[in-house]
């Protein structure tokens, strides 16, 4: 009896010092599905079936490492990504990398104001008034926002997420297949055009699943937390676990797109489209529910995205980094925040620029920045005099290195693909 | 001025034309002046190992001791073709892995800037030393070799590059061991000053800072600083502060200043601050604040000590040693009569002087120079000038000491009315 006791009080000890560090892994796993992460995984089932689940394990255990190391790293310099790689790359490495991430970010904030713009056709709004409106709505979130209103945002668009998975469910997929499908990819037929697919597709699913904003994010996130490096343990396992979150709720959304677009064969190019997928759950109002949780999943990603970048900066450069100093003082930090927006906003009117056209164009070009902010990461936590005992065992080194190397190659094929139209 | 960004990579050749390698990295001793001390030269083609010098040429780190340096430029640097070589020592850093790119932490403002370059100036004989770094944009503009293209590019639009260099006086160097730029606070530079010049330059800061920084402050020296501030200042500040503190501030002050501070205070502040002082400190501050109407009242201290006349030079010294401990100053002794009538005074190098069973009624001086509370301030100024005397007893109709005043306070007050 006692010792049940005893066991009962040590795990809620454990449960307790798991909630307290609950945090950085989660939260920017939740929002690694915004916008353009929806849009993505909806084409991939949309286009490629259950075989792309295949793709989806290898990129969940890529995002744990990497996650890992990356709040490992934070935990154990006491500083932000952009702080190390600074302090020991110097400016130049600095510079070259800053501008990887603010290219990829733009990608990003423009395809979530592409998802504005696609909620705006499906509701019957005017879009450049809501664009408009958006930016306004973010730099006031930005300005005057508190903690609280932004986690109760991510909440809601936690919801839509739900959405995928009682779709899902209610459209009846084959489960053996999908299941099975996780192990090995089959039940289609693997011609060259669709393995071309695959590989840009899965390119553009690995960018929307491992982010390199998403490096920085979690880094800065764990140090502002201020995480003893004593409760590592607890950090890894939730970086472990923010990993599969993510890619939990996208297992849903490729099934149930899989089930509804991709058994029928219809081609995702328009958010009525991308709603059908969650019909067998929401019906009517499948139309609406879909365009209430995109511009949502949207404000998340132009917020989050943006603030990353500005934060890197202020990091990598040495500038106020903070969301309490007054404008006078952060006027950079805020300067970097707000031209993105505008940049962004102005693109997305672009006639021709459309949610599902360039989504996953966008996510290759993150994809492609993976590489290069990897091959510091690793490098650094394989450093013995920064990490001491908490260097990467042999699993995290090879697979991390593996992993960057594909990435690479994958990022190579889909330019020459895309180029010479292969 | 060199900047570190534009030695960096820098060739360097010995006198006789060999080229050596290039500079890696500087090595500069953390005590005092930072002096750079030695060269960390990257060489790929070893001169002490010829036999290396095959396809396979091995990247060497050399440390060379700065004494080797015949000459540098923007180009390349000189050095002894017979240079020696050391390693790094204690209380020494590198100035591109320990200073450069690390962060700067202000800790007033919690900015987080970075070491962007390094300046490095010429010491005469003693070589070159690190002048302080360079925290602006205009840092990482000149790693890019942008920084005049760009300059010239915003002078066209009436704009310039704003510089932010923080010179070395301003740096911890006891931090920079731990891998840190800490900035000092502007306290910090204001220890061991004289309580007058921290009340100086209290007063030329907005009162915000000000307040921010005697937060920081010793109590016990923060009196100092306090009863050294003008008074329109010193009553803003006080007000601002609660009321135990104040008291202990007050408690530590002259009880002239005391009295100078109590009368700016409202009658229910002054009450509930006069409850909460030690009894026998209320009770003086109390009959100095009847007083403080009057001409001298204001200036009066009770820092005096009266002894009778049949006391011994030897009573006299042990009571000086036993009863004032507290006083700020002590340069007369007064006697008094059974009625405490003031009949005489002596300086304490008279009294040293005797012998010490005399008898002070044998040495004193009997005519004492007084005033009373009514007397003019200017009227007692001059006569302690004119009797060459720093402190002037204040009596009573029955001659009994009331207190005395300082030269000093009645100078200033002077001085001010002068102002």
């Amino acid at each position: 009896m006692q010792i049940k006791e005893f066991l009962k009080s040590k795990l809620l000890v454990r449960l307790s010092i798991f909630l307290a560090v609950f945090g950085p892994a989660t939260i920017t796993a939740m929002a690694d599905n915004d916008a353009s992460g929806v849009a993505t995984y909806s084409i991939a089932g949309a286009t490629l079936g259950y075989p792309i689940l295949f793709f989806l394990v290898l990129t969940t255990i890529m995002l744990g490492v990497t996650q890992e190391m990356g709040i490992r790293l934070a935990l154990i310099t006491r500083k932000g990504l952009g702080g190390i790689i600074r302090e020991h790359f110097g400016i130049k490495i600095s510079l070259i990398i800053f501008a990887s991430l603010l290219i990829a970010n733009m990608g990003i904030i423009i395809v979530d104001f592409a998802a504005v713009k696609t909620t705006s056709h499906m509701l019957n709004i005017p879009t450049a008034p809501s664009i408009i409106f958006m930016v306004i709505i973010a730099a006031l979130f930005v300005t005057k926002g508190s903690y609280k209103t932004n986690q109760s945002i991510f909440l809601i668009s936690t919801l839509l997420y739900l959405a995928y998975i009682f779709s899902a469910i209610k459209a009846r997929p084959d489960w053996n297949l999908a299941l099975s499908n996780l192990i090995i990819p089959h039940g289609v037929q693997f011609t060259p055009e669709y393995m071309r697919n695959y590989i840009i597709i899965g390119l553009g699913v690995l960018g929307a699943t491992i982010t390199p904003w998403g490096q920085f994010f979690i880094s800065s996130f764990a140090y502002d937390k201020r995480i003893e490096a004593a409760k590592l343990k607890y950090s890894q396992f939730e970086a472990y676990f923010g990993a599969f979150l993510t890619d939990f709720f996208s297992f849903f959304m490729v099934v149930a797109t899989a089930a509804t677009l991709y058994a029928h064969n219809i081609i995702l190019e328009s958010g009525e489209q991308a709603a059908i997928a969650i019909k067998p759950f929401a019906g009517e109002l499948a139309g609406t529910l879909f365009a209430i949780g995109i511009l949502n999943a949207g404000f998340i990603g132009i917020i989050i995205v943006s603030l990353s970048t500005a934060y890197a900066f202020s990091e990598f450069f040495g500038f106020t980094r903070s969301l309490n100093t007054s404008f006078e003082r952060g006027k950079i930090f805020y300067s970097i925040f707000f031209i993105q927006l505008v940049i962004a906003a102005l693109i997305s009117l672009i006639p021709s620029i459309s949610l599902f056209q360039i989504v996953i164009m966008a996510q290759i070009l993150n994809a492609m920045t993976l590489p290069v902010i990897f091959y510091y990461l690793i490098k650094l936590t394989n450093k013995e005099e920064i990490m001491g005992k908490y260097v990467n065992n042999s699993f995290q080194k090879y697979f991390a290195t593996i992993g960057t190397v594909v990435i690479f190659c994958a990022s190579v094929f889909a330019i020459v693909a895309v180029i010479f139209k292969l | 001025m060199l900047y570190f960004s534009e030695l960096d990579k820098i060739k360097i050749y010995s006198n006789n034309g060999k080229f050596i390698g290039i500079l890696d990295d500087l090595i500069f001793s953390v005590i005092n002046t930072p002096y750079i001390t030695k060269l960390v030269v990257v060489s790929s083609t070893s001169s002490i190992f010829p036999e290396s010098l095959n396809i396979f040429q091995k990247k060497e780190k050399l440390i060379i001791p700065i004494q080797n340096l015949q000459k540098i430029n923007h180009v390349k640097m000189i050095i002894d073709e017979r240079f020696s070589q050391s390693e790094i020592a204690e209380n020494e850093l590198f100035v591109k892995r320990n200073l450069l790119d690390t962060q700067v932490i202000d800790i007033e403002e919690n900015d987080i800037v970075r070491v962007n370059d390094v300046l490095i100036h010429n010491v005469g004989v003693q070589g070159l030393a690190i002048y302080g770094v360079d925290m602006g944009f205009s840092g990482i503009l000149r790693w890019l070799k942008l920084e005049k293209k760009i300059n010239k590019l915003l002078r066209v639009f009436g704009l310039s590059i704003t510089q932010s260099i923080l010179a070395w006086s301003d740096i911890q160097p006891l931090e920079l061991t731990r891998g840190r730029v800490v900035v000092k606070t502007t306290f910090d530079k204001l220890k061991g000053l004289h309580p007058a010049d921290v009340a100086d330059y209290l007063e030329t800061q907005n009162f915000k800072n000000a307040l921010a920084l005697i937060q920081g402050i010793d109590k016990g020296y923060l009196a100092e600083v306090v009863s050294e501030l003008n008074p329109n200042f010193q009553s803003r500040l006080l007000k601002r502060l609660g009321v135990d503190k104040i008291v202990y501030i007050l408690s530590m002050m002259e009880t002239d200043d005391a009295v100078d501070v109590l009368t700016q205070f409202s009658q229910k502040r002054r009450d509930a601050i006069m409850e909460k002082l030690p009894p026998k400190e209320s009770a003086e501050i109390k009959r100095l604040l009847k007083f403080s109407e009057t001409p001298l009242g204001e200036f009066l201290t009770i820092d005096f000590l009266t002894v009778y006349s049949e006391d011994t030079c030897l009573d006299v010294i042990k009571k000086i040693k036993n009863s004032t401990v507290d006083f700020s100053t002590l340069e007369y002794v007064y006697i008094v009569n059974k009625e405490n009538q003031l009949i005489g005074v002596t300086d304490l190098h008279e009294l040293i002087l005797q012998n010490s069973d005399n008898h002070m009624f044998r040495f004193m001086v009997s005519k004492v120079v007084s005033a009373t509370l009514s007397t003019p301030v200017e009227v007692a100024f001059r006569r302690m000038s004119k009797y060459k005397i720093s402190s002037l007893p204040v009596i009573d109709q029955n001659k009994q000491i009331l207190g005395i005043v300082q030269i000093e306070d009645l100078s200033r007050e002077i001085i001010q009315r002068i102002e």
